[in-house]
């Protein structure tokens, strides 16, 4: 009876022959990944090769058409312990038509059915305050989230993913257009997280920041058979190194100077 | 003799002060949720249940209860099945809303277009004692509704998507958020009436997001702009011997323009500070 149960060594998240498709386009085509333990994975690919519809596919915030999704070992359809997971989401908080503080922000991780029938605990508050002060902006938690730059309001939501204090996290594109101390506040977070043992999946255009915490590398193509054309441990096969490096590539030759003409 | 020795006054004071309390604390969901005239539509919708009470011999409160919390039903349905259409859709369901409750009412004997116009813009006079024990009750369930489901409402206003992902059942609370609206609406129903009733759950909340920087400050100055603005109005419609729905609204309308004005010099203290 056992032998029908695959439960690859406790694996976080598993997808096995994984198939997305909207609007009739296949977007994911037999996808079989593993995301282990303590591991941090980096999801890396071209625009439009499925990276973020993957993370939807996990979560459950996007039907699949064929192949099955495991969280902690539990089929996604049956799946309810989502206090285990935290994400990141791509898009920024946006203009909202009721101030929001930084502190609601934060404090919303801890919103969920388990937690309907008591009071806000001593506990989650001082989760809410420890993830506010290790993305450093714990001096704004009273100020309108709008009021903060791009930079800082993507700091707050991971400060907000933080304070779900769960064993998943996943990032889709935290960094998108960030400066250098934003990023920095960003590797310093994946750094301790990894060093707490907990998993990590993060979607990126740039391993050149976090290569050095990056246990697992997936990458994803589209229109091919097999969306997935390379998992492993890094460095990428030189054939991908554009999916990964490509803000710090060399110019080609004859290509225009960096030195800008101005017209007299 | 003061206007608080009448005993319909202090039931139409009392009935005003609960919705002027809780319009504005559903009201600060809608508005962030961008479904500020979804309340008006409940309204026309729950004018059907009146047109109905009137014309069947009912009574008029759980009559309109019962029409608006199954029109709150039918919106979510709506908004969840289809962004574009469901528009056009709404759109639809609320004229018939106000087409209905006009049609029956006309159709039900010894009625004139006056006992409408009562439910439309508000009465001083009908509030029965009857109604209050109805209005405490549902007020009640508006109190106990948040108290336990209000963080994950605010989650979902804030995102929906991320709150699915933390196990907060979405379309649940949306139907939720919406039935609470359905019941601001029959409360508010009697005083301010069911054309102008969204305006007190909108106008205060409006006002109030002018200096606040969280959404629970929002919440709890809406809350107090709306207390204010509906004992003010109704009492000023006493006087001037107009209905307290429009009174109502003028007096909330007001007080945003004071704040617009306070608001000026509120954040340039704080961006200086």
């Amino acid at each position: 009876m056992t032998a029908e149960r695959r439960e690859p060594d406790g694996a976080i998240v598993s997808t096995q022959h994984l198939c997305v498709a909207f609007d009739g386009a296949t977007v994911l085509q037999d996808v079989s990944i593993t995301l282990a333990p303590a591991q941090v994975t980096a999801l890396l690919g071209p625009n439009g090769s499925g990276k973020s519809t993957l993370i939807n596919a996990l979560v459950g915030l996007q039907p699949v058409q064929h192949g099955t999704v495991e969280l902690f070992g539990i089929p996604l359809g049956r799946f309810s312990q989502w206090q285990r997971l935290a994400l990141v989401p791509q898009h920024l908080p946006g203009a909202s038509s009721i101030p929001v503080s930084v502190w609601e922000t934060v404090m919303s991780a801890r919103s969920s059915p388990r937690r309907r029938w008591r009071p806000i605990q001593r506990s989650e508050r001082q989760l809410c305050t420890d993830a506010l002060d290790r993305v450093g902006l714990l001096h704004r938690r009273r100020d309108r989230l709008d009021t903060l730059s791009g930079g800082q309001q993507r700091r707050v939501m991971l400060a907000r993913a933080l304070a779900a204090d769960a064993q998943l996290l996943i990032l889709d594109e935290p960094t998108a257009g960030m400066d250098a101390q934003n990023l920095q506040v960003f590797v310093e977070v994946i750094a301790h997280q990894r060093e707490l043992g907990r998993t990590v999946l993060i979607v990126t255009h740039d391993l050149d920041d976090i290569e050095h915490l990056i246990d697992q590398a997936i990458v994803l193509e589209a229109s091919t058979d097999q969306s997935v054309v390379f998992a492993g441990p890094p460095p990428l096969p030189p054939s991908m190194h554009h999916v990964a490096h490509h803000h710090h590539e060399t110019p080609p030759q004859g290509a225009a100077s960096p030195v800008v003409a101005v017209d007299p | 003799m003061g206007l608080l020795d009448y005993d319909f006054m202090r039931r139409a004071l009392l009935a005003a002060a609960l919705i002027g309390l809780f319009a504005p604390l559903i009201g600060v969901f809608l508005v962030q949720r961008r479904l500020a005239l979804l309340g008006d539509g409940m309204g026309h919708v729950a004018l059907t249940g009146v047109g109905l009470a009137l014309l069947l011999r009912t009574a008029p409160i759980p009559t309109a209860m019962i029409t608006a919390a199954a029109g709150a039903f039918l919106i979510e349905f709506i908004r969840a099945r289809s962004r574009t259409a469901g528009d056009v859709a709404l759109a639809l369901l609320f004229y018939g809303g106000i087409a209905g409750g006009v049609l029956f009412a006309s159709l039900a004997p010894g009625q004139g277009t006056g006992t409408l116009n009562a439910y439309l813009f508000g009465s001083l006079s009908t509030v029965a004692a009857s109604d209050l024990i109805a209005l405490v009750i549902l007020c009640a369930i508006i109190v106990i509704t948040l108290v336990v489901f209000g963080r994950e409402m605010f989650a979902v206003s804030l995102d929906a998507q991320i709150a699915a992902t933390q196990g907060v059942a979405v379309r649940s609370i949306s139907t939720m958020m919406a039935m609470l609206a359905a019941i601001v609406v029959v409360v508010g129903m009697r005083t301010v009436g069911l054309l102008l009733v969204s305006a007190i759950m909108i106008v205060p909340v409006a006002a109030a997001q002018q200096i606040t920087r969280s959404f629970r400050a929002t919440a709890a100055l809406g809350s107090a702009l709306g207390l204010t603005a509906s004992v003010l109005g109704l009492v000023g419609s006493y006087y001037v011997q107009v209905p307290p729905g429009p009174a109502i609204v003028i007096v909330a309308l007001g007080g945003f323009a004071v704040i617009a004005v306070v608001a000026v010099p509120v954040r340039r203290y704080r961006t200086t500070r």
